[in-house]
């Protein structure tokens, strides 16, 4: 992973060029006819996304064909992309996976296919969390093949390839596997997020390819980031929730004036504002953690989650209570964000398990 | 800055055992007024005023890094922080040349002030403030009250704002008077504190006459004579930022080395304030990294105040917690006092209740009521 060179004047214009894109790209009309098409990708998105801007290479370096960018920058990406609820892989193909990849240090597959993901032509995906009651194995038999069950894979059902995390006999690996291929069954699961579907996908003796050696170290490195990575989402839909808010306050009129204007909802929309203000230093300091530091980024990241976690629904659910019955309709967007946003809240750990984490780094408990 | 915070250590590495082998009790008001003429001999209070009135020259940035660096030794805060932070910075920029001489005053105590703010029907909503000063030839007559003046009861000056044109705007008819504190007609009481501590006080104004020549600036611009030395002052919640998520680092360390056995949702309280104080923190360092880079604040300040005091409040809750039954029996007397003195870090200036209204009307831009 390479750390973050730009300067923040920089990254504000990198900012403002992915809000037009996805102004353009992906108004609300757009994500509520790809949800209905169940694609589960808006391809012209990704294509501009991924091609024509670069940023399914963001995080890979230039000798691979990509940007050789840090995650200061992609936070920025994951906050404009999530703040227009983009039906999108970016979370997958463009942060996890080459992160994934880059961590267990293999060079040969690094050549094969680093390339394919920052130019867009392949996606690929994550597979981290075992099925309920599975412990997914890998068995060396005259070549690798991966056993048992992972849940909640991202966009499982568009991925080209999946990167599956396997217990082995002497640790844990990381492996790659063709979506295609025999005995890999992947079952679209009933969503909670509607713009990024997830899946179940099950192993029966899959061929793979291992990925570097024993993963266990870079298995905690990438939990940091995907932490750092779901709280930059959370930031973006967070402050686009914020917006949402305080527009309607200013305008739904009822006993005579903007709703606004009653103190216990200019109240909770300062509320707001205050925790949208503080998940921005918190992922803007995250984000810019220097790779090379290990521990600070693994704390660092526990505290940022543990933060969205807990602050970025509590936005998503006073924004409905804002909006009061309108913003109980599907046709309202708050919904959407808030499904995205619990979503988040859960990946890679909710705000209560990364106090626990935090409170055994802390000497708290043992 | 490398070198002046060298020169302030050696200061302090000097000073601070002179001054605490003279005083023995360190407590008294004299000890505390040497230690404050010592400080202001160094330069170190007065840093950011102008060389011409004895001052360093420095701005904010090197100013917060010389009250760190204070902080880091254990010096006692200086008793007259209220005129050298406030008043004398108003003198300087609207004061006359009679008046200006005060500065120096303030810095070695000879003169001792306070700010006549406040008032009973005045508080969070400081412009509706009712004393009122009437010009009676070439005097101003004060009658009114004011109240929660800071060290009230050791001022020799006050900075009074008061009404001196009550049909004007609310913000547009109040002037900034100097009035002495042993003027005839003028009461000074303390007010006891819920924490049993009285660093305020109630002032009563019974046809008190000061000279107009006391007018600070233009007659009923006191509004915006006195606030704009008070901006000066918002970078200080990015100090306090990084204070309290240095004392929820202490705590948090004082818990792990007890033997003191903590409950499961203890443990997460604290682990709770470590995750929203280092994220405090981090706004608290970027505020200050955008002053440095020449950047005015803006609504980070206000945020930044309301996430403070009600973390603040909150840490000195689970603290009385900790202490358990000590807490109610005055065993662990700190817990006592900081629980009841936490009650204000949500009142003083400006309760979280109108930190919202300001956030919600000039930032947010939502309508006002």
């Amino acid at each position: 992973m390479n750390s973050s060179t730009t300067s923040a004047s920089e990254r504000a214009d990198f900012r403002a060029s992915l809000r037009d894109f996805f102004t353009d790209t992906s108004p609300e009309t757009r994500v509520r006819e790809v949800i209905a098409s169940d694609s589960g990708i808006d391809e012209a998105a990704w294509r501009g996304l991924a091609t024509d801007l670069g940023v399914a290479g963001l995080l890979i370096p230039e000798e691979f064909g990509g940007q050789g960018m840090g995650m200061g920058e992609m936070a920025v990406a994951l906050e404009e992309a999530s703040r227009a609820l983009a039906v999108v892989p970016l979370l997958a193909s463009g942060v996890l996976a080459p992160i994934a990849i880059q961590l267990a240090g293999d060079a040969a597959v690094n050549v094969e296919v680093l390339p394919a993901i920052a130019d867009g032509s392949e996606i690929i995906t994550v597979a981290l969390i075992d099925g309920a009651g599975v412990n997914t194995v890998a068995r060396d038999e005259n070549g690798w093949s991966v056993y048992g069950s992972k849940t909640a894979v991202l966009n499982a059902r568009i991925a080209n390839r999946i990167l599956v995390v396997a217990t082995t006999p002497s640790g844990t690996g990381l492996f790659l596997v063709d979506a295609k291929a025999s005995g890999l069954v992947i079952t679209p699961q009933q969503s909670l997020d509607l713009t990024r579907p997830t899946a179940l996908v099950t192993f029966e003796g899959v061929a793979a390819t291992r990925i570097g050696g024993e993963y266990s170290d870079a298995l905690k490195a990438l939990n940091a980031y995907g932490r750092i990575a779901v709280s930059a989402e959370l930031l973006g839909m967070s402050e686009k929730l914020m917006e949402v808010s305080v527009e309607y306050a200013k305008t739904r009129v009822q006993f005579g004036k903007p709703i606004g204007a009653f103190q216990a909802i200019k109240h909770r929309c300062s509320e707001m504002f205050a925790h949208v203000e503080s998940m921005r230093a918190a992922v803007e300091t995250s984000s810019l953690v220097d790779p090379a530091d290990g521990a600070s980024l693994h704390e660092q990241s526990l505290v940022v989650k543990a933060y969205c976690a807990r602050f970025a629904p509590w936005v998503a659910e006073a924004t409905i209570q804002v909006h009061g019955g309108i913003g109980f309709t599907w046709e309202h967007c708050a919904h959407l964000y808030l499904r995205r946003v619990k979503t988040d809240e859960i990946l890679f750990g909710d705000a209560l398990s990364c106090r626990n984490q935090l409170q055994q780094l802390l000497g708290l408990t043992a | 800055m490398d070198a002046l915070l060298a020169d302030l250590r050696e200061f302090l590495a000097n000073a601070l055992p002179a001054w605490r082998a003279k005083w023995p009790d360190q407590d008294t008001w004299e000890a505390k007024l040497d230690w404050q003429r010592t400080m202001a001999e160094g330069r170190w209070t007065t840093a950011t005023w102008p060389e011409e009135f004895g001052g360093r020259g420095l701005g904010t940035m090197e100013m917060l890094a010389i009250e760190d660096v204070v902080a880091q030794y254990g010096a006692p805060q200086i008793p007259g922080m209220i005129g050298v932070k406030n008043v004398a910075p108003t003198l300087m920029r609207f004061g006359n040349d009679e008046q200006r001489k005060s500065v120096a005053k303030i810095a070695n105590t000879d003169e001792f002030w306070c700010q006549g703010f406040s008032e009973p029907g005045a508080g969070s909503d400081l412009a509706s403030l009712r004393t009122r000063a009437v010009i009676d030839g070439d005097e101003f007559v004060i009658n009114g009250q004011k109240v929660w003046t800071s060290n009230g009861m050791y001022a020799t000056h006050m900075q009074l704002l008061a009404r001196t044109d009550p049909d004007a705007p609310k913000h547009k008819g109040i002037s900034a008077i100097i009035v002495p504190i042993d003027t005839p007609g003028l009461e000074v009481r303390p007010i006891k504190q819920i924490n049993g501590g009285a660093e305020f006080a109630e002032v009563f104004f019974t046809d008190v006459r000061v000279p107009v020549a006391n007018l600070i600036g233009p007659l009923n611009e006191g509004w915006n004579v006195t606030m704009t030395t008070l901006g000066h002052e918002r970078a200080g919640v990015a100090v306090f930022a990084g204070r309290l998520e240095q004392r929820i680092r202490n705590l948090v360390e004082d818990v792990t080395k007890s033997d003191t056995q903590i409950s499961p949702i203890i443990a997460d309280e604290l682990a709770e304030f470590y995750v929203e104080s280092r994220v405090l923190g981090m706004m608290g360092r970027q505020m200050l990294a955008k002053i440095a880079g020449g950047v005015a604040p803006g609504s980070e300040s206000s945020v930044i105040k309301m996430v403070w005091s009600e973390l603040s409040q909150r840490v000195d809750t689970t603290v009385m917690e900790l202490a358990g039954i000590d807490g109610i029996t005055g065993d662990a007397n700190d817990a006592k006092v900081g629980y009841l003195t936490a009650r204000s870090a949500t009142i003083a200036a400006g309760t979280s209740d109108i930190v919202k209204n300001i956030i919600g009307d000039r930032v947010l831009g939502l309508p006002r009521d």
